[in-house]
C-alpha cells in the first residue's frame, strides 16, 4: 500500500495536489471497472495519468480498488505536514521548488499544505509538528513596532 | 500571533466537541482559540489529538486553525464583582457595563484542586439562615455542605433567597451559581435580589440554558473559584449551586457525546468525581490558608420526590446532611416545606450553644412522640390529658417553625418561642392563637421592657429545663399582653 502512495508522492507535494490526483484517479480507474460517467480531464492531469507506471495501474482491480483507496485515504490524513502560509498564491514552479527542497530537507513522505493569509504582508509562516513559526514581514514589523514608531515620531509636527 | 506558538487543526467536530491535532505539549484545563476568537477547553488529551470542549456558539469548520492561549482556565477575581452577575468565563451579564478591573487583577485557575487536611479546621461556628426551623432543628456550621433536594415547585428556590437576604449586615459574602436555568428565571432573580439589598454582597454566577453545554458545565466552577477568592480574604462565604441535577445532565451529555461508556442512569463512570472534586473545595479554613470558610448549599430538584437515585445518593454521600423539601408538605402551608424527620445536619449540632441543642432535642422527641399518638388519636374520642397536651404542643411547635418568606427571625426570639411551648402559658392555647400572635410576641420580647429583661439573662443559662422555668415568669405578663 505505501508504495503505490509513493508512487503518487514521487512528483506530488502539496496536500490539494494530492488530493485531487487521488480523486481523478480514482474516477478514472471506477469509469474503466465499471464503466461510470467519463470525465473531462485538464491537460495536465490527463499528462500525469499516462505518466503513472504500468505496474502501478495493474494493481487495481474490480474487487480492490475501494479498499484500496479507501486505504489510501486514511494514509493521507496520517501523512507529515508541513503547513506554510504565504500572502499570496504561488504558481506551479513555485509549488514545485518548495516540495522539492522541503523533500529534500525533511524526509521524503512529506507533503507541503499552503494557506493565503494576506495578513502576513510579505515572507512565510510554518507549521510543523503543531508549532507555529512566524518568518513573515508582520512579525518582524510587531517586533520592531516601537523603533518603527520612533522613527515615524521624527517625523511628526 | 506571536512569531512562535503552538497551534492545532481541526480533524474533528461533533457539536461543541471538537478535535484537534497538533499541540505538542498542551495540557487539560489549556484554553485555545480560532482567528475568529472562537474559544475552547481542553477536556482531554490522546496520542494524536486533543478533545476540546468550545465554550462560544460557532460552527466549526474542518482544518480551521486554533492557537493555544498563554493563560489557562481562569476567571478575573476582586471585589468588584460583588452586585454583579457573571457567565463562567467572566465576563458580565448584567448589562452594569464592563467589570472594573485592574491590571493586577488575579485570575485564578477555575480547576483548583480542593485544599487538603492540614489547612482545614473544626466548624465550630453556627452559620445563621434566620428560619427558626433550620437554625434550631438542623443547625448548619460555617464551612458546612449542606445538599438541598426536593421536588420542583417545594419552595426551594425561595427558601434559598431568604437564606441570602437574611445575611444582610452579617459580614458574609453569598456566591450565588444558576446553572443552565432560563434566562427569565437568572432575571427574576437579580431583581428579587436588588428589590430586597441583598446584591450588595451577592455574586452571580449564571448560565441559561440556551447557553452552549460546555459552558454551562463551567458554572459551579466559576463559582467555586469566586468563593475561594473571598475565603482566601478571610471571609465567611454562602456558596449555593442551583442545581447540580442539571449539571449532571450536562455533563452526561458532554461524556455521551466524547463517545465516553455510559454507566449507571447513561451518566459517566466519573460523575462521582465531578461533584465530589466540587464539595471537597468548601470548608472551614486556618488562619494561615486565608482564614474564611465556604458553606456549601448545592441543590438538587428531585423526580417525584425519589431520592433513592444515582445523583441524589452520590451527593447525599458526599456532603455533611441535607435539607429534604416536600411539595405535600408546601400545599399543607408549611413554609419552608422541609420534612424534619428526612433531613439531617451532621456538622451543625456541634456549633449550637447547649441551651439551643438541649431544646432541639426535646422538641424532635416531642415531634416523634405526638407522631405514635397521632395513629391512636384517630380512633378514640376521648384522649387522655398528657396525650392530648403532647399534640397541642405538637400543633404550637409546628405553628411556630412556620415561617413567610422574606422574614427573619433573630436566634434567641427563636430559641425563646421554642421553648415557650412547653411552658404553662402555652399549655391552653390552640393553634389558632399561636398563629394569630405569634409575631406579637416575638416583638415584644424585643420591646417590652420586662419580657427584655428575661430575654437577656437567656445567654447565662446552662440547660433547657432552666430556659423553660425563666420562661414561666413571662407567663403572666403574656397573658396580660395579649388576653
Amino acid at each position: 500500500m505505501n508504495n503505490l502512495l509513493n508512487t503518487i508522492l514521487k512528483d506530488t507535494y502539496t496536500l490539494t495536489s494530492l488530493k485531487h490526483r487521488l480523486n481523478i484517479l480514482k474516477t478514472s480507474l471506477l469509469q474503466k471497472f465499471f464503466g461510470a460517467q467519463e470525465q473531462v480531464l485538464a491537460e495536465k492531469d490527463l499528462s500525469w495519468l499516462k505518466s503513472l507506471p504500468t505496474n502501478f495501474i495493474k494493481k487495481f482491480n474490480k474487487d480492490n480498488v475501494y479498499n484500496i483507496f479507501t486505504q489510501l485515504e486514511k494514509q493521507v490524513t496520517e501523512l507529515e505536514t508541513l503547513t506554510i502560509y504565504l500572502a499570496f498564491e504561488p504558481d506551479e514552479n513555485t509549488y514545485l521548488s518548495i516540495g522539492t527542497f522541503a523533500r529534500k530537507s525533511f524526509g521524503s513522505s512529506l507533503i507541503v499544505d499552503t494557506k493565503l493569509d494576506p495578513k502576513l504582508i510579505a515572507g512565510a509562516a510554518l507549521v510543523w509538528k503543531g508549532v507555529y513559526r512566524d518568518y513573515s514581514l508582520r512579525s518582524q514589523i510587531e517586533q520592531k513596532k516601537s523603533e518603527i514608531l520612533q522613527q515615524f515620531k521624527k517625523f511628526l509636527r | 500571533m506571536n512569531q512562535t506558538q503552538e497551534v492545532g487543526f481541526v480533524v474533528l467536530s461533533r457539536g461543541f466537541l471538537t478535535y484537534l491535532d497538533g499541540f505538542p505539549s498542551i495540557r487539560i484545563n489549556d484554553m485555545v482559540e480560532s482567528d475568529a476568537g472562537e474559544r475552547g477547553w481542553v477536556n482531554s488529551t490522546d496520542e494524536d489529538k486533543i478533545e476540546v470542549l468550545i465554550l462560544d456558539t460557532a460552527v466549526i469548520k474542518p482544518k480551521q486553525q486554533f492557537r493555544r492561549l498563554p493563560s489557562r482556565l481562569g476567571v478575573a477575581v476582586g471585589d468588584f464583582l460583588l452586585g454583579r452577575s457573571i457567565n463562567p468565563l467572566g465576563i458580565p451579564i448584567d448589562g452594569k457595563g464592563l467589570l472594573t478591573k485592574l491590571k493586577d487583577t488575579p485570575i485564578l485557575e477555575l480547576d483548583q484542586e480542593a485544599p487538603g487536611i492540614e489547612s482545614r479546621q473544626f466548624i465550630t461556628k453556627q452559620f445563621l439562615t434566620g428560619i427558626t426551623l433550620i437554625d434550631t432543628l438542623i443547625p448548619i456550621g460555617m464551612g458546612q455542605r449542606e445538599l438541598v433536594l426536593g421536588d420542583a415547585h417545594s419552595g426551594k428556590t425561595g427558601f434559598l433567597i431568604d437564606v441570602i437576604i437574611n445575611q444582610k449586615n452579617t459580614g458574609i459574602i453569598c456566591v450565588l451559581a444558576l446553572i443552565g436555568k432560563s434566562s427569565g428565571v437568572v432575571r427574576n432573580l437579580i431583581d428579587i435580589l436588588r428589590v430586597n439589598k441583598a446584591l450588595d454582597y451577592t455574586v452571580l454566577v449564571a448560565t441559561s440554558s440556551s447557553d452552549p453545554a460546555p459552558l454551562i458545565f463551567l458554572t459551579p466552577k466559576t463559582a467555586f473559584t469566586v468563593a475561594e477568592y473571598f475565603q482566601k480574604k478571610g471571609k465567611d462565604v454562602l456558596l449555593i449551586l442551583d442545581d447540580l441535577g442539571s449539571h449532571a445532565k450536562i455533563y452526561r451529555e458532554i461524556a455521551l457525546l466524547g463517545n465516553k461508556p455510559p454507566g449507571k442512569e447513561s451518566y459517566p463512570g466519573d460523575i462521582f468525581y465531578q461533584h465530589a472534586h466540587l464539595m471537597e473545595r468548601a470548608g472551614n479554613f486556618l488562619p494561615q490558608f486565608g482564614g474564611g470558610s465556604i458553606t456549601a448549599l448545592p441543590v438538587l430538584e428531585l423526580n417525584l420526590n425519589d431520592f433513592t437515585t444515582l445523583i441524589p445518593t452520590n451527593l447525599m454521600s458526599m456532603t455533611d446532611g441535607h435539607l429534604l423539601f416536600k411539595t405535600s408538605l408546601r400545599s399543607q402551608g408549611q413554609t419552608p416545606a422541609i420534612d424534619v424527620a428526612l433531613s439531617v445536619s451532621r456538622v451543625g449540632r456541634q456549633t449550637q450553644d447547649q441551651v439551643s441543642n438541649q431544646l432541639s432535642a426535646r422538641v424532635r422527641q416531642t415531634l416523634s412522640e405526638a407522631l405514635d399518638l397521632e395513629t391512636i388519636s384517630r380512633f378514640s374520642s376521648e384522649l387522655p390529658e398528657e396525650t392530648q397536651l403532647v399534640l397541642r404542643r405538637r400543633d404550637a411547635i409546628l405553628e411556630i417553625l412556620k415561617q413567610d418568606p422574606l422574614t427573619i427571625t433573630p436566634k434567641q426570639i427563636q430559641t425563646i418561642l421554642l421553648a415557650l411551648t412547653f411552658t404553662s402559658f402555652f399549655k391552653d392555647k390552640n393553634r389558632s392563637f399561636i398563629e394569630k400572635y405569634k409575631a406579637d410576641i416575638a416583638a415584644a420580647f424585643l420591646t417590652n421592657a420586662k419580657l427584655l429583661r428575661i430575654s437577656k439573662s437567656i445567654p447565662k443559662l446552662k440547660n433547657d429545663q432552666q430556659l423553660i422555668q425563666t420562661l414561666e415568669e413571662a407567663g403572666p405578663i403574656l397573658l396580660k399582653l395579649f388576653i
